[in-house]
């Protein structure tokens, strides 16, 4: 199974705002409001670890299964990828 | 002998988003910053 | 507002989070306009010597602290921020701590190379300082002649190189005629556009600043006038708080490292010299009286029925009164002049 590192693109500002990371794009011209799981995901996305293992934090912060928090990492990865809000490698 | 952190509630992974504009025009309170002003927020 | 963005700043609110900022790098500026906040221009020396301002690494550490304390919006003003030799340095810090970034500047200074230097950097915006339609009223302003013209080719430089602009004009007697024309300029450069008919007094306590504000008739003129759509679209804010975002979802770093709880309300509550940004964010009494200051507060606006309509603002108050619950009569009027002209006017009874 393909495990990708994902990155957060640099050119994204962000704050982690009291549990919410807020993104704003490079023009200023979309913001972004991550939900809990999401922002830990993204926090996770510095490029120093793969999917898998920000599924694995995630399995042991929250009250959920293996299988859904990887699947559910890898959509949100997906997802953002497509939104050049990072990009994976490997 | 540590106990296993109570883990938190599980929700999927989500977000929010949207166009942002800043506006055309105004007359601000403070010459530093058009949007100074938050907005409506109760005293 | 956008839904999030409105979201934002009220969850910043809710938990005092400082998520605007702006840094004073530097007093030093190449104008000496009649109406600058900073001190006197005229005077032969500045109140404040060049050796006492922050060095290259104490402002680096307080754009790490602001980082950490959750800001997200930085500006960088003066004095003239490009004047300052290491403002390449704070903006690679600055993008490294992904903040979203603006410079605020007369724009004098903003050459191909610097401003080709400022989209690499990432800086998102620049808002540059104009006095007038004409080279002869902002002139007469910054009391430097050939400043306009540098001013608009900057301006010109930035649009070029699809930096998005804002114009902020204040608001003084020798260009009320040509707020049109500025606005028309700032149209034509594709910029926002800003006016600020509040001068304050300066922050070395002359006030001779102030003969410049306009008066009553003059601003409704504008406020009928060639202002008439910004006033019906923003002139009227129902709930709106007659306290502002000063010690809550603002703050200020002063040249010398006084953290001030907006740059325009110079109130000392600590020193980055002496104490942590975070320990005089939350610590500080005079941080926190200004925080916790309620509508209740302030004796003369408690009751006032032009509320919605007012853009009081704590510092420039506090700035020319010395009391942050005072009201001072320049916003009365100001709101009375709004109300008058605002569509929604009507129904609102004057106190």
């Amino acid at each position: 199974m393909p495990d990708p590192v994902p990155v957060q693109n640099e050119k994204i500002a962000w704050r982690n705002v009291a549990g919410a990371a807020v993104l704003v794009s490079p023009d200023e011209s979309r913001l972004y409001w991550l939900n809990a799981t999401a922002t830990r995901i993204w926090e996770l996305a510095d490029g120093s670890r793969p999917v898998s293992a920000i599924a694995d934090v995630l399995h042991r912060e929250f009250d959920v299964d293996a299988g859904t928090c990887r699947a559910d990492t890898e959509r949100l990865v997906r997802a953002f990828e497509r939104k050049s809000l990072l990009r994976v490698e490997g | 002998m540590s106990e296993p952190e109570e883990r938190k509630p599980y929700v999927a992974p989500d977000w929010e988003e949207e166009e942002v504009f800043e506006v055309a025009a105004s007359i601000t309170c403070v010459q530093f910053d058009q949007t100074c002003d938050p907005g409506p927020i109760q005293s | 507002m956008s839904e999030l963005g409105a979201r934002l700043w009220k969850r910043a609110d809710a938990h005092c989070i400082p998520l605007r900022a702006a840094i004073e790098i530097t007093l030093r500026c190449n104008l000496r306009c009649v109406h600058c906040y900073n001190f006197d221009r005229e005077r032969p020396r500045p109140p404040v010597p060049p050796e006492a301002e922050l060095s290259d690494d104490e402002i680096l550490d307080a754009i790490d602290q602001l980082a950490e304390a959750g800001c997200l919006y930085l500006a960088f003003t003066g004095g003239e921020a490009l004047l300052h030799p290491s403002l390449p340095a704070f903006l690679e810090r600055a993008r490294e701590r992904r903040f979203v970034v603006r410079i605020k500047t007369n724009g004098m200074l903003l050459t191909p190379p610097r401003v080709r230097a400022l989209a690499e950097a990432r800086v998102s915006a620049v808002d540059v300082s104009v006095y007038g339609a004409r080279a002869a009223t902002h002139d007469a302003v910054t009391a430097r002649p050939g400043s306009f013209e540098r001013t608009v080719r900057g301006l010109r430089h930035a649009r070029a190189a699809g930096i998005a602009l804002k114009v902020n004009a204040c608001l003084v007697q020798e260009n009320v005629g040509e707020v049109a024309g500025m606005r028309a300029l700032a149209a034509e450069l594709g910029a926002g556009f800003a006016l600020n008919p509040f001068l304050s007094a300066r922050y070395d306590g002359t006030r001779s600043s102030l003969l410049k504000r306009v008066d009553r008739q003059a601003l409704l003129d504008l406020y009928r006038g060639p202002l008439a759509d910004v006033v019906a679209e923003g002139g009227y804010v129902p709930e709106r708080s007659a306290r502002c975002a000063c010690a809550r979802t603002n703050c200020g770093i002063s040249a010398t490292g006084e953290v001030y709880p907006c740059i325009g309300a110079p109130v000392p509550c600590g020193n980055l010299r002496e104490r942590s940004f975070a320990e005089i964010w939350e610590s500080s009494p005079a941080m926190r009286r200004i925080r916790g200051l309620r509508l209740d507060d302030l004796p003369d606006c408690r009751g006032c029925a032009d509320r919605p309509f007012c853009k009081r603002s704590t510092g420039t108050v506090y700035t020319n009164t010395g009391d942050v619950t005072a009201s001072e009569p320049f916003f009365c009027m100001e709101a009375a002049v709004t109300r008058e002209v605002h569509p929604q006017g009507a129904k609102h009874e004057r106190a």
